[in-house]
Parts: C-alpha cells; structure tokens; sequence
C-alpha cells in the first residue's frame, strides 16, 4: 500500500453568480478543496456585459502542496476521476474565456511550492490551459 | 530618484555632523540612536538655536520636505533609517516633517510598550501621537482596565486612519468597553481591522458607525459564536453612544474571515444600511456551506461598485477521503 493522504472536500454546489457585478476587473479563487465545479458555474454566469473583467486567477488550492510530484501524472485516480473532470471542465471554460473574451488567467503559486513544481502541477491539474502556454504562474 | 535620494541622505548626514559640531560649542546634546522612546529629538535643549538651524531656516519649506520624504523612501520594513532619525537632529525645523514619519505607525502590542507611550509622553495634547496614521492595539485588556483614564491617550491620536484592534481572552463585555472608549475618536477613519475573538454586536456596529469617512472594513478570526448582546453575563451591558450625523458610505474593501464567528448577522447589517453599501474590493472567506449564501447577496449590495473578487472557499468536513496512490 502506498502512502495515505486525506483530503477535504469542498461545497457540493453553489449559487453564487457574478451575472450582475458587471464592474468587476478581476477575480481571485482559492477553491481550498478538490470540488472546482462551483468554480466553473460561477465563471458560466460572467457575459458581455463584464466588459472591464481583465484577469481570472485560481489560487493554487492546500491540497495540491500535499500531493507528492510523483503522483501528478496519476493524479486523476489519487483525486478520483469525478473531482478530476471538474478540473478538466474549467480547465476547457477558461480557455473559451480567454479565447472569446481575452480574460487573462493566472495560476497563484503555494508557498510551499517552487514554480517549477507549480508547473507541473497546475499542468496536471489544467492540463489544455498549460499546455497552449495560456496561464501565467505567479508567485 | 535613488540618486536624488542619496543627496538626501548625504545632506541630513553633514548636517547632522555640522549640528553635532555646534553641540560642542553651543551646549545642545548630542545623542545616539536608541529606541523610539528615547528618541534623540527630545534631548535637544528647548529653545536651543544652533547655526546648523539658522542656515537649514534659509531653504525652503517644500525643499525641506521633499529632503525629509526622500531620507523616508528609504526605510525598510520595521527600520527606521539612521538619517530619518537623525533629522530631528539636523534642525528643529525639520523636527514636524521628521515625525509625521517616525510617528506614522504606532503599535500597541504589549502593556509594556503601552506603558513606555504613556511614560514618555505623559501629557497626551503635546506628545506626538497626532502624527500617527496607523494605529494597533493589541493589549485590549490594558485599555479595558484603565477605562474612562484610557480616554486622554486615546483621543491624542485624533489623526488616526487605520485602526487595528486585536487581542484574544478578552471577554466581549471588555470589547464593549474598549469599543465605547474608541468611539470616534478620530473622525479621520479610513480603514477599520479587528482580529477579536468576541463580537459583541451592538457596540460594534456602533463603533463602525462613529467613523464617517470609514471605507475598508477587515474583520477576522471569531473563534466562538456570541449572542446578540455579546454572549456574556459579566456585568451590565455599555450603553450605546450616541452617533454623528454622518454615516460611513463603505466605498473601500470588505474583507471577512470569521472562522467559527457569525458572519450572517454583520452581512445582513452591512446591507440594511440606510445608505446603502458601496464596496469596491471583496476578500471573503467561505467557512460554511451558508456563507455561499452571504457572499451571493452581498455581491448584490454592491454589484454596482465591485471591482475585485477575492473569495477563499475553506469548507471543512462534508466528507473526507482517503486516497491510496498506488492502490
């Protein structure tokens, strides 16, 4: 048996809109548990109406630093394939913001991770986004 | 400008020497640097005019000012810079200038730092907290026990903009007296942190209401979930002070993290103000499957305003799992 980590889950569902704060420049998330699906439905409600959104940025969640590097390319099975769609339908959502809409997105590094390990991860995590060369990594 | 401040420096620096020279033959005291009670401005003889003084009085204001600024820029965080120290020595002209720096930010962490304030400066109306900006007090039961003698010092620091309260094993019966004994004391109130462990609810709302300019609001770190009276039976209730006039207009940045703490009653505060909440910047945390709820209907006060999202989703508990990497 390998090693045993525990990992929390976050809010099942969500309501939260952003439809009518149509003066927001830009967001910052820290999905602070595995679930993002709360994060891609809060993104679908951003429209034309959000001229002024410039910049989406996802905050590297706590339990990504506990994920050794080499479980990043199995990280589907360690999260468990449901949670990982998640990330794969935001990672695909904030590609067509960017594309349709040039909302820039960024990845926030955690402290305990060097960027390269940051790379890798959010590769992981947001593989198409990473891969086009579309996410900035800060931190 | 890095050149133009190392002109400065330089400058504070040969003056600084000139000054010390006249010390020798005009009888002012020199000084060392010590600690800001022992600051070397007040060790200057009163009424003292040195010729370092008479030329420096021939620049003029806006020059000095700029020179005094420039030594400034240079601080590090937590260090004050030799020369901006040193400036008090310069001139007694540049003595206003150098204290709106050195005295911009005073922190009350501990009773004794508190006692050493009050030691050095024991008569408030000439001691130099009207220069401070920014203002922490994280020894509420110090303030507590004084009581209404706490209200001399207080009100000394009129200028204040940013205020931090902070401080735990404090009953919320004790920040009702603390809160009652800052209530408007400085009408210049920008921004308002509080890092308590109670909330009694009245007196709060009441102190964020004493501040008419008030546009940040930062609280944090409730750890225990009071009643609406403040959750306590130790004594008889504060009353409530009367309010201005004017009421703040919250057009700055809320940012909530009430872990363990009621977050519903202080949003559903926000939003039944009568004029209505304007915030430009959001950074809230999510601890509570209602405080999704919270956020959504805040985000409706203030749709029109809101230009920065920060939202933390901390959730705890719905279900734990335990992953097994290699089966």
């Amino acid at each position: 048996m390998g090693s045993l980590y525990l990992v929390l889950d976050g809010p099942k569902s969500t309501s939260l809109s952003l439809s009518k704060a149509t003066k927001l420049r830009d967001v910052v998330i820290r999905p602070g548990s595995r679930r993002v699906e709360w994060i891609t439905v809060a993104l679908q409600t951003v429209g034309h109406e959000h001229r002024d959104l410039q910049q989406i940025s996802i905050d590297a969640p706590p339990f990504l630093t506990i994920i050794p590097s080499y479980i990043y390319p199995d990280v589907g099975r360690a999260i468990g394939e449901g949670i990982f769609g998640q990330w794969l339908d935001l990672d695909r959502f904030l590609i067509h913001l960017q594309e349709s809409r040039s909302i820039r997105t960024s990845a926030i590094r955690p402290r305990t991770r060097s960027k390269s390990g940051l790379t890798d991860c959010i590769g992981h995590m947001l593989p198409e986004i990473t891969k086009r060369g579309m996410i900035e990594l800060v931190g | 400008m890095g050149s133009e401040r190392k002109f400065s420096v330089e400058m504070v620096r040969t003056y600084v020497v000139l000054s010390r020279f006249v010390d020798r033959t005009s009888a002012v005291i020199p000084a060392h640097d010590r600690e800001w009670e022992e600051l070397p401005e007040r060790r200057i003889r009163p009424g003292a005019i040195t010729t370092t003084e008479t030329t420096m009085s021939s620049l003029p204001c806006e020059l000095l000012d700029h020179i005094v600024d420039l030594v400034h820029d240079g601080q590090t965080f937590g260090q004050v810079p030799l020369e901006l120290r040193n400036c008090c020595l310069a001139s007694k002209s540049w003595v206003p200038r150098t204290r709106r720096h050195l005295f911009a930010e005073i922190s009350f962490r501990t009773a004794k730092s508190l006692e050493s304030w009050k030691k050095t400066f024991p008569d408030p109306s000439t001691s130099p907290a009207y220069y401070a900006k920014y203002l922490w007090i994280g020894c509420p039961q110090v303030v507590m026990a004084e009581g209404a003698e706490a209200g001399g010092w207080i009100a000394s620091f009129s200028g204040v903009e940013h205020l931090q309260l902070g401080g735990q094993d404090v009953s919320a019966r004790g920040w009702e007296v603390v809160f009652v004994l800052f209530h408007g004391f400085s009408p210049a109130i920008k921004s308002l942190c509080m890092r308590l462990s109670r909330l009694p609810f009245p007196h709060f709302f009441d102190l964020v209401l004493s501040f008419p300019l008030l546009e940040d609001l930062d609280m944090g770190h409730c750890q225990d979930v009071p009643t609406e009276n403040g959750g306590d039976s130790d004594g008889p209730s504060m009353p409530i002070a009367v309010q201005p006039s004017s009421l703040p207009v919250f057009t700055g940045a809320l940012d909530l993290h009430l872990e363990g703490g009621p977050v519903g009653p202080v949003v559903n505060w926000l939003l039944s103000q009568p004029g209505g909440i304007h915030f430009r910047r959001f950074t809230l945390s999510w601890f509570r499957e209602e405080d999704i709820s919270l956020t959504a209907a805040l985000m409706e006060g203030c749709s029109h305003t809101l230009e920065s999202l920060y939202i933390c989703c901390d959730l705890r508990g719905t279900s734990h799992r335990h992953l097994h990497p290699h089966g």
